[in-house]
């Protein structure tokens, strides 16, 4: 038998103050000068490798954000908000591609501004070219991954705001033991958390063990 | 009032270059008193620059202070409200309020007169005209010098009948909407009473859903046929749609007929166009074709000295030519390119520089510019035609493949520095003067043969990616 | 020097109140000392963990002279418990040590300097106070601090959640498999409440304060005061003072997951259901303790299972006749709620077997107990 529990552990989502600049502190001046008022350019496209923390900023941006793999076609794109952020444009299909077509058109035009992630820089995007040159022609900037002492910061930054004491050996531990890039390890951290809490149980490296079996049995 | 932070302030802008500087040092607010024995409270105007000024700066800060009281001093840095600072990212919900608005457009002071923004957006709802693409910021060169020409004229005596309608076509990204922004903005400025609209293709099909939904087809019709000049960007997005089509027929009729200009963009000519009705696109060659091309490199550098004059910078030439050498499809990513330079020396605070360029190309520019060879300008060209690269090498002599293999010919003299006699080995061992007479061939039709030289392009821009 | 003489009772019960929340190891010797202090005819007995601190004082004391002193808290109470109820004892402060004498009886103490003892720096700006009797406030704890968890890494959920808002005075626990809610209203209301779209106050009390005060706290309609300060709670009430550090920590959304909408709801005796529960949690695993409860129309069946293969079933006549249900529940989870509910009946409202179950008493909205079922 297994204590399910209750929804109450604090969700973490994605800030500017929870993320980890590591080498991108070019890109990361660049869309915080973007991001203030005084900006004129109305596209900032952000683009790299999965787990570099594009989906991170977009959804920090706090524009409004859409998600081309959840929904290709944009058919949830409020057009009347002045700030977007869509993510994976690369997986936008025809429909999608004319909407984000038309939004930057619209953008541009009311002064509205875009910010998008995609995969690879535009210039080898597979998008129809009316949109890949558009997307061409704000600001773009590459996303470098975190280095492993980066991650391991970030980790513990990301436990600290949960309230949780890891054991020091317990990151080293993570990191030999299960999937390095970010996304991987924050999720993996959200489940000992929880399982944590269900066992009533401190963060040691036994329980870690547990975790460990579990989530990559699934 | 806080002679530290003065003083603090302006190491850090000596130190740092300007961006980092106004970026992340400049939105800091000192709180309180200067009282080092309590120690200095600085405020962050968002968790983002507090934890960004923390992790990177908070340790000279404090040797600042220390210099300056000559006692340590320990700093704090708390997210506070009072430092009402020009980059506040987090304030407001972007989702509603819009911080940015029409502003940004014409000018680059965040705060400005709300009626000046309201006026400017209610002139801007009337017309759907973006100010700032005109004709005197059109950067001109062979490639766009009939269009503009022709724009021109239209835009002096709008409705004659031999430019009516103007029909502009060309790639993505070469300035079409420009041009056309810039017609509807220099009748306005002849004449401010003349009704002029812009509207994207895919807005037009958005109004005419609208009013079918809402049963005001009457309202509909009425408007688009009071106008003096329809803009109408980007027609190729009619495609398929025939209610839409239907409706833009009635109101071409009725505004031509009223000899009122009508100026279409397209991504191609008009016989090219899929999905349209044959009576539109008849309709379309009545008046005046003209295209725009790919600029040539010349225009490209003339292009980014200009952009960047607007930007108060200066581009040396080689600095520009090396840019325009390397993006060469089109002008939006040319001006994106530009930007990321500008922005690459703001944030290193140094001079723009060919090796600067270098380096803030080097993602975008890198491994993407991989070397056109004969072989895959072959392999292009067999897929586009959907012919077989072995019939390009082959003795065959149809038209269906005679043609796509001068072109194939054409392109391989063009983009790379083979010479005849070796591009006549690449096509199946052929002598040197049939790859001149390719050559010859195709730039003869490219002036005669919209379809042609439409393929050509093309493949130009396929291939120079 | 004589600090008082007294009847024991007098001296015993305040310290009684004040040692319990008395470390019996601790880095800092001293901490195992009350402060006695006698100014005038009054005599206070004031001990710390340095998180909580609770002084209280009887009058009576005699002899001349104002003094203070810290002794063993432990070792002094023991004494005076030790004493016939009827003695009558002194305590006298000689050269260091602390003299107890009772009849025949004679007791010298250790003592360490007053001016050591480690006094908690009492906050001046007061944020909100108010004022219920002891039995209300008394009542609110025993409704929730049993679900606070105990040594959980997440601090802030070792305590107990109180909030002040609308003239209502809210408590939560919760350690993430239940929660607990209570809540009362408040005749007086603070003037800084009183105002419209006036922010709600709240503050974690850590658990041992809990534990301390539900000790302390008579069943009676005597006064409680409850200050809330920036970094501290004080409870004045009868000759007790008590201050308390508070978890800096925030609270998680309580809100958020009290089921808003039940599909099913059946009422049980709650005397009748505890009875079996008790009988049946004999039989569950050790470590799990998990019971199977079983409802169908007319009928609930609690069996539970042990590792031993040994089982047990009781089954109680309900009057429900909703979807039927099979599930999972950690059974010290609802012993807990059903032993410190007074009412006569309970009422159980769940949607499913894999989310929360809401235990609430009929016709009273004032009370909430959230629990998460076992997969079984």
């Amino acid at each position: 038998m297994r204590q399910l529990i209750l929804d109450l552990l604090p969700e973490a989502p994605p800030s500017l103050d929870n993320f980890v600049a590591g080498s991108n502190a070019e890109a990361l001046t660049g869309l915080a000068a973007w991001l203030a008022p005084t900006n004129r350019e109305s596209l900032f496209l952000l683009w790299g490798e999965a787990g570099a923390g594009k989906s991170h900023l977009l959804q920090a941006s706090q524009c409004a954000y859409s998600d081309a793999r959840r929904d290709p076609d944009l058919s949830t794109v409020e057009p009347q908000n002045d700030c977007h952020a869509v993510d994976h444009v690369e997986a936008l299909d025809a429909a999608g591609q004319i909407a984000l077509f038309n939004l930057i058109n619209r953008l541009r035009a009311s002064g509205g501004r875009l910010l998008a992630a995609a995969s690879a820089p535009p210039r080898r995007l597979a998008l129809r070219e009316d949109l890949r040159t558009r997307l061409g022609s704000g600001l773009v900037y590459r996303l470098l991954p975190l280095s492993d002492a980066e991650k391991l910061a970030a980790l513990g930054e990301q436990a600290r705001a949960r309230g949780l004491v890891l054991p020091p050996e317990a990151f080293s531990y993570l990191f030999l033991r299960a999937p390095r890039d970010m996304r991987s390890l924050a999720a993996l951290l959200t489940a000992i958390d929880r399982y944590s809490l269900e066992q009533k149980r401190p963060i040691t490296l036994p329980l870690l063990r547990e975790v460990l079996q579990t989530s990559l049995d699934i | 009032m806080s002679s530290f932070w003065t003083s603090c302030l302006s190491q850090f802008e000596q130190e740092l270059p300007p961006q980092q500087f106004n970026t992340w040092i400049r939105p800091l607010r000192l709180e309180g008193e200067e009282d080092c024995a309590r120690g200095l409270r600085l405020l962050a105007p968002n968790g983002f620059i507090l934890k960004w000024v923390k992790e990177r700066y908070l340790a000279r800060i404090e040797e600042l202070g220390s210099e300056y009281f000559s006692v340590p001093v320990s700093v704090t840095l708390t997210l506070g409200e009072r430092a009402a600072a020009p980059l506040n990212m987090t304030s407001g919900s972007p989702g509603k309020a819009p911080p940015v608005t029409g502003a940004t457009v014409t000018s680059g002071t965040a705060v400005k007169n709300a009626s000046l923004v309201d006026q400017q957006r209610s002139s801007y709802e009337k017309t759907r005209l973006i100010p700032t693409f005109t004709f005197d910021n059109l950067v001109v060169g062979k490639a766009n010098d009939l269009a503009r020409a022709a724009s021109r004229q239209v835009a002096i005596s709008p409705g004659e009948a031999t430019y009516n309608p103007l029909f502009i076509y060309g790639g993505a990204g070469l300035g079409k909407t420009h041009l056309v922004h810039a017609i509807g903005n220099q009748i306005l400025e002849h004449d401010p009473d003349k009704v002029v609209r812009y509207v994207h293709a895919e807005d037009y099909y958005s109004d005419v859903v609208r009013a079918y939904q809402q049963k005001s087809f009457d309202v509909f019709k009425r408007y688009y046929r009071s106008l003096d000049v329809l803009l109408l960007d980007d027609v190729q997005f009619f495609n398929n749609k025939n209610r839409t089509q239907e409706e833009f027929f009635y109101v071409f009729n009725a505004l031509s007929e009223s000899k009122k200009q009508i100026v279409i963009s397209c991504d191609t000519y008009p016989k090219n166009i899929s999905g349209l009705e044959d009576r539109l696109i008849t309709r379309f060659d009545w008046g005046l074709t003209v295209q725009i091309e790919p600029p040539e490199t010349e225009m490209r550098v003339a292009i980014l000295k200009k952009k960047a004059e607007v930007e108060g910078v200066a581009l040396d030439d080689e600095v520009a030519f090396y840019v325009a050498k390397h993006l060469r499809s089109n002008v939006r990513e040319l001006e994106g390119a530009l930007k990321k330079v500008l922005a690459y020396s703001a944030f290193h605070g140094r001079q723009i520089s060919l090796d600067l360029a270098k380096e803030a190309l080097k993602d975008l520019i890198g491994s993407v510019n991989r070397q056109i060879t004969v072989e895959n300008i072959q392999k292009t060209v067999a897929d586009y035609f959907k012919i077989k690269v072995a019939d390009l090498f082959s003795k065959k002599r149809t038209r269906v493949i005679v043609r796509p293999r001068q072109i194939a010919m054409w392109l391989a003299k063009n983009l790379t520095s083979q010479s005849y006699p070796s591009i006549g080995d690449a096509f199946g061992g052929r002598d040197h003067t049939t790859v001149l007479h390719a050559v010859r061939t195709i730039d003869d039709l490219r002036t005669k043969d919209n379809e042609l030289n439409h393929n050509v392009h093309v493949l130009l821009q396929v291939l120079k990616g | 020097m004589l600090l008082i003489k007294t009847r024991r009772d007098t001296l015993l019960a305040p310290l009684q109140a004040v040692s319990g929340i008395v470390e019996r190891r601790h880095t800092l010797p001293i901490l195992s000392n009350v402060l006695l202090e006698k100014k005038g005819d009054v005599l206070t007995f004031l001990a710390t963990d340095i998180e909580i601190q609770i002084t209280t004082s009887s009058t009576g004391a005699m002899g001349d002279g104002d003094g203070a002193i810290t002794v063993g808290a432990r070792k002094l109470q023991e004494i005076l418990r030790s004493l016939p109820e009827s003695a009558e004892v002194s305590l006298m402060l000689d050269d260091r040590r602390l003299q107890v004498k009772a009849g025949r009886s004679r007791f010298s103490l250790q003592t360490l300097p007053a001016d050591d003892f480690p006094c908690m720096a009492l906050s001046d700006a007061e944020i909100t106070k108010f004022t219920v009797t002891q039995k209300q406030f008394r009542h609110l704890l025993t409704q929730t601090s049993y679900s606070m968890a105990a040594q959980d890494v997440r601090y802030y959920l070792n305590g107990l959640l109180l909030l002040v808002d609308d003239g209502t005075l809210r408590a939560v626990a919760t350690d993430g498999h239940r929660l607990a809610y209570s809540s009362m209203p408040l005749d007086d209301v603070p003037e800084a409440l009183r105002q419209e779209g006036a922010a709600r106050k709240e503050l974690i009390v850590p658990r041992k304060t809990v534990i301390e005060l539900s000790r302390l706290l008579a069943d009676n309609d005597e006064p409680l005061t409850i200050e809330m300060l920036p970094s501290q709670a004080r409870f004045q009430f009868g000759q007790i003072n008590l201050v308390s550090k508070l978890i800096d920590g925030r609270f998680p959304d309580y809100e958020r997951v009290i089921p808003s909408s039940l599909r099913n709801v059946v009422s049980v005796n709650r005397a009748l259901l505890l009875q079996s529960m008790v009988r049946a949690a004999i039989l569950t695993n050790e470590k799990f303790r998990g019971v199977r409860l079983i409802l169908s129309e007319g009928s609930l069946k609690i069996m539970a299972a042990n590792a031993e293969q040994e089982e047990a079933q009781e089954e109680i006549e309900v009057d429900y006749s909703g979807e039927a249900l099979d599930v999972g529940f950690n059974v010290a989870y609802l012993l807990d709620v059903l032993n410190n509910t007074p009412d006569e009946t309970i009422e159980w409202g769940f949607n499913d077997a894999n989310s929360s179950a809401l235990l609430t008493i009929p016709g009273n909205d004032r009370f909430k107990y959230v629990v998460m079922p076992m997969r079984i």
